[in-house]
């Protein structure tokens, strides 16, 4: 960064002449008026120049370069300084618990000099700021990645997946990724399905509203994530959220059943077609009376492959999208269909090159709740003919996810098999009445 | 004490509630209550500074409730209220306002805004912090001879309106969250405690010159900063009631200058800050069996009983040359902060059942000598160890003088304890909304359509609107302003009907206990169009907006029913025919003189169903006939 960060053209030059560098108090005459204060740098991307500062009472102005008549430093700006918070005693029988930081911020400290707000990590600081987890386990953290979620590609929950593989071996008895909201879920089917049969509970969680705000709901998610892991009564992959816009229940979805349905409310994610599995109410676990504990043989398959499409069908849908798609060497395509499983009529000849020219097809439907059944009606039934496979109750995103680790992981005649095998909760037996 | 070292200086900061038709940041309309309500909880986590503790004030809110209930209106509020969406952008509106009152006070509008977040994590704002930004610095208001400074105007958003509160959890309603506020700060000055209301009333009508500010109770508030010493600045938060703004001064100022006579009092008595004995004892046993009815229930609660040694302040904590200023309340006001009742001190005991003989136990238990003096804290024992070390340290401060509080104020013009001042402003910018540069061409047209001064609007009315000066004056300060000078150019009654009825009818019926708040301007206007029509009387007004707000009438039922009852011509017309012919042998006797008798026979059978003007000039008519 440089000393000046943000500032270019004009305002660069008024602050360089003038031998100002960021946090220095300076004092600007304009040709009205006078202020002094505190030079901030300037993030915003702007071409025109504006020279910000905040004031002695904590406000931060603007202030035009073009009405700047004079600038003058009147003394060096002190560097912020941080002092770390100790770490708490904590019991030492008390479950070892991993918290992997993947770039969305669990917690965060503000620097009221600057007005920067910095993200807070390690353990010692999570347990300053969540003084509850101490009394649950002994965390360990460790920062994975720095990148936003939307930002995130299927190489990332390789990597993330081999981290959580060496956590096990660690000896931790429960993970916590910390991880942003915009695809959090995705990851959580990705992991669900590379870490198939986990012996150990790995809770994905985040915050809806930004970790600076005495209101986040970050906090209370990573208690219930920490307490939930600690239970040692669930093993598997699961995403931690609000269960409502109330402080005071986190559900803990199934990886391959939940969706962000909501840009911004805390409880964004839902759980389709089935209950969350377990709710964490302060201290009171309960679990889902359907949960059965996973005791199979730890196999995970951790590659993924991407070049895989998700398509939505809509009125209007170009058909040589899935041409292109073709000529792109796509392993396979999900189609988001309409109702039980249809696409208009005029795509089956695109449908039908892909599907001979080997690639997987599978249906999905984009009402998102209920079942595919592409037998009840003519265009269904063509689809089916054509070779589309029907993907049950698979929400979209979880089949494309799903499609993506199994040609990362298996041979192109054991997809099929791969897709219709219901391997980490991904479809439901029966489609249960009252949801 | 020397009066030359001590002088009393007093800066206000004015908090107005603009009637914007938006809050500051989202589209809901905050005095439009008819919606469903929705309750939600939440929690409220001081956040970490970059020091790696949170700052005093904040480690002492924390420690109080975090539970937070709050009950929301749909109409008044929505998603961005409840913290679970986004703010939206500035309102134009407000802004533009908050201009407007800036160049009425010769203020300079800086170049681009910046929101900031300024932590307030009591609950009354659901982030846990309020928006606020500067949007000017700098002018003068004038009052008479007086020219104050003004330091800065900001925009920030009005907090929820508190329900209740114990020590678990607050309840807050959402409704006035986020209102546009403005908060006009002004420099603090020696004046003559006198001159305060007026300079608030001054610039609270030059913010109605506008016509765009909230009236009412509550829309209007203003933090006072009282300082004595030039030091220690007691800012009293939320003071709404101008007539009481002079006694909270005056308050303040003979509380403050107990203090410093304390402070010298125990120089004199060889007391000093770095020589402070201060000791605790729990003395439980003591009072095992006590005739104090409140000792002997904390005790039958497995509560403790704890005495704190005021080392040389025997006859300081009680006294009080001025009503309520004794050192002793203000401790008690501390100790409620922390969920306790109050204290007892030695000044006042043996009293409320504590006999001599426990004082003297107690006074050996703290080994005290004849000046030493003590307070006794009882209670549950959760919060006891902070609460007796805040005693501690407020009576070690007396040997300092006067602390920095915000306090808050009571009814009776008094002010308590309400929690220690912050250090510097926890404030930090509000990432979710990019900075706005405020242009050249905004600040010309704002400065074009300036309103006219409070004298010049006071003359218009009287002038040329025809007003007299108590209704001129009424209605420039009601809530009802805009509406009556759109009302004056839209429909035909007289502007001195409208004006009389928008103020004295409706004060009357809010004193009545009639909650005409309910009633819509949109309303309002409908009734004098109607009354401009002939539909509704002139004479019924009052009786319409009881009926709308007692029985839950629409006005547009009311209308219907009186378009349908509407007496036609003719019916009127037989009717004082009638009279007329049962009243002919006085009109025979007295001529034209009989026409007030007839009069008030008609008016008995139409009041409230025709205007009276009519009646009026249709007996005129008959008679002449
Ligand atoms: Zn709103």
């Amino acid at each position: 960064m440089s000393e000046l960060s943000g500032y270019k053209n004009e305002s660069l030059k008024i602050l360089n002449n003038a031998g100002i560098s960021i946090g220095d108090l300076i004092k600007i005459t304009t040709k009205t008026t006078e202020y002094s204060g505190n030079l901030l740098p300037r993030y915003e991307y702007s071409e025109e120049n504006y020279i910000v500062i905040k004031l002695s009472n904590g406000y931060n102005i603007g202030i035009d370069a073009k009405n700047i008549t004079n600038i003058q430093k009147i003394m060096g700006g002190e560097k912020p300084k941080f002092i770390p918070p100790e770490k708490p005693n904590v019991k030492e029988s008390l479950p070892k618990i991993a918290i992997l930081g993947t770039g969305g911020t669990i917690a965060s400290r503000i620097d009221y000099k600057t007005g920067a707000v910095n993200p807070a990590f390690s353990a010692e600081e999570l347990y300053s700021i969540i003084p509850e987890l101490s009394s649950y386990a002994n965390i360990n953290t460790e920062l994975i990645s720095n990148i936003a979620s939307e930002q995130m590609n299927p190489e990332d929950w390789t990597n993330i997946a081999k981290k959580v593989i060496e956590k096990i071996n660690e000896g931790n008895q429960g993970i916590i990724i910390g991880h942003g909201t915009d695809t959090m879920a995705y990851t959580s089917a990705a992991l669900s399905f590379a870490l198939e049969n986990c012996p150990i509970p790995v809770i994905i969680t985040g915050a809806q509203r930004s970790t600076d705000r005495p209101s986040s709901d970050a906090s209370l998610n990573m208690i219930s994530s920490v307490i939930m892991a600690s239970k040692r009564v669930l093993n598997g992959v699961y995403l931690a959220m609000h269960s409502s816009i109330e402080d005071n229940e986190v559900s803990i979805h199934s990886g391959t059943r939940v969706r962000k349905n909501h840009t911004s409310k805390r409880d964004a994610f839902q759980s389709i077609g089935i209950d969350p599995i377990a709710i964490v109410n302060q201290d009171k676990v309960t679990i889902g009376e359907e949960y059965i504990k996973n005791n199979n043989q730890f196999n995970p398959k951790i590659k993924f492959e991407e070049n895989v499409s998700l398509l939505k069908f809509h009125p209007g849908f170009n058909s040589e999208i899935i041409d292109k798609i073709i000529e792109l060497d796509a392993k396979g395509i999900i189609l988001e269909g309409t109702g039980l499983g249809h696409v208009n009529s005029r795509c089956n000849k695109s449908i039908k090159k892909a599907i001979d020219n080997g690639m997987f097809v599978g249906m999905t439907s984009q009402c998102l709740q209920g079942r595919i059944k592409m037998t009840v009606y003519s265009a269904g039934r063509d689809l089916l003919n054509i070779g589309v496979i029907p993907l049950e109750d698979m929400l979209p995103e979880t089949a494309l996810v799903k499609l993506m680790w199994a040609y990362g992981n298996y041979e192109n005649k054991e997809i099929k098999n791969i897709m219709l095998n219901n391997i980490a909760r991904e479809y439901t037996e029966r489609s249960i009445l009252g949801r | 004490m020397d009066k030359k070292n001590y002088e009393l200086k007093v800066g206000l900061e004015i908090h107005q509630q603009l009637a914007s038709s938006t809050k500051l940041f989202c589209n809901c309309n905050g005095f439009n209550n008819n919606g469903n309500e929705v309750y939600f909880k939440r929690i409220l986590r001081p956040t970490q500074s970059e020091l790696g503790k949170t700052d005093p004030a904040a480690l002492f809110e924390s420690k109080k409730s975090k539970r937070m209930n709050y009950i929301a209106d749909t109409n008044t509020s929505c998603l961005v209220e409840a913290d679970e969406e986004p703010p939206h952008e500035i309102s134009q509106e407000a802004l533009d306002i908050a201009l407007t009152i800036s160049y009425l006070l010769g203020a300079e509008p800086v170049d681009e805004i910046h929101v900031m977040r300024k932590l307030v994590i009591d609950g009354s704002n659901t982030t846990g912090f309020q928006r606020t930004v500067i949007i000017s610095t700098g002018g003068e208001l004038h009052v008479q001879d007086l020219t104050i400074p003004v330091l800065s105007i900001s925009l920030e958003e009005d907090a929820s309106r508190i329900i209740n509160k114990n020590r678990e959890e607050s309840t807050y309603s959402l409704d006035r969250l986020s209102i546009p506020l403005i908060e006009i700060t002004l420099a603090p000055m020696k004046f003559k405690k006198e001159e305060t209301e007026k300079i608030a009333l001054t610039l609270g009508r030059l913010m109605r010159t506008t016509g765009k500010v909230a009236r009412g109770i509550g829309t209007i508030r203003q933090d006072v900063n009282i300082s004595i010493d030039g030091k220690n600045i007691i800012e009293v938060k939320g003071v709404q009631q101008l007539d009481i703004l002079t006694d909270i001064i005056e308050f303040e100022n003979q509380r403050q200058s107990n203090l410093i006579k304390i402070k010298e009092e125990l120089i004199e008595r060889g007391v000093k800050e770095d020589n402070f004995n201060i000791r605790s004892a729990e003395i439980t046993n003591i009072f095992n069996n006590t005739n104090s009815k409140l000792i002997k229930k904390v005790i039958e609660n497995n509560g403790k009983v704890i005495a704190i040694k005021a080392p040389k302040f025997r006859g300081l904590i009680g006294k009080e040359d001025h009503k309520g200023t004794r050192l002793g309340r203000d401790i008690s006001s501390l100790v409620k902060f922390f969920g306790f009742g109050g204290i007892f001190h030695s000044d006042e005991l043996p009293n409320y059942g504590i006999t001599e003989d426990e004082c003297k136990k107690v006074t050996n238990k703290l080994e005290n000598d004849d000046d030493d003096g003590f307070i006794i804290l009882t209670g549950n024992t959760e919060n006891m160890d902070v609460a007796v070390k805040s005693i501690e340290n407020r009576l070690l401060q007396c040997t300092i003088g006067i602390p920095a509080e915000t306090r808050m104020p009571t009814e009776d013009g008094m002010t308590n304890f309400m929690r220690p001042r912050p250090g510097s402003a926890r404030m930090y910018p509000e990432t979710d909304i990019i900075p706005v540069k405020i242009y050249e061409e905004k600040r010309t047209a704002i400065k074009k359509s300036l309103p006219r001064s409070y004298e010049e609007q006071i003359d218009n009315y009287k002038n040329n609107i025809g007003l007299n000066d108590k209704l001129s004056v009424q209605i420039f300060d009601s809530k009802y302003k805009t509406l009556f000078e759109k009302l004056i150019k839209k429909v035909n009654v007289p502007a001195n009907y409208i004006a009389a009825q928008l103020t004295e009818t409706m004060i009357n019926l809010s004193r009545n206990k009639i909650d005409i708040t309910k009633i819509t301007d949109i309303e309002l206007e409908k009734i004098f169009k109607e009354i401009e029509s002939g539909v509704i009387a002139k004479e019924s007004f009052e009786k319409i907006i009881e009926d709308m707000c007692q029985n839950n009438k629409k006005i547009d039922e009311i209308i219907n029913e009186m378009k349908e009852n509407k007496l036609t011509d003719e019916d009127i017309e037989k009717i004082i025919l009638k009279i007329i012919d049962m009243k002919k042998e006085i009109i025979k006797e007295k001529g034209n003189d009989s026409f007030s008798i007839l009069m008030g026979e008609a008016m008995k059978q139409l009041r409230g169903k025709v205007d009276g003007k009519i009646v009026s000039d249709k007996i005129q008519k008959l008679l002449n006939n």
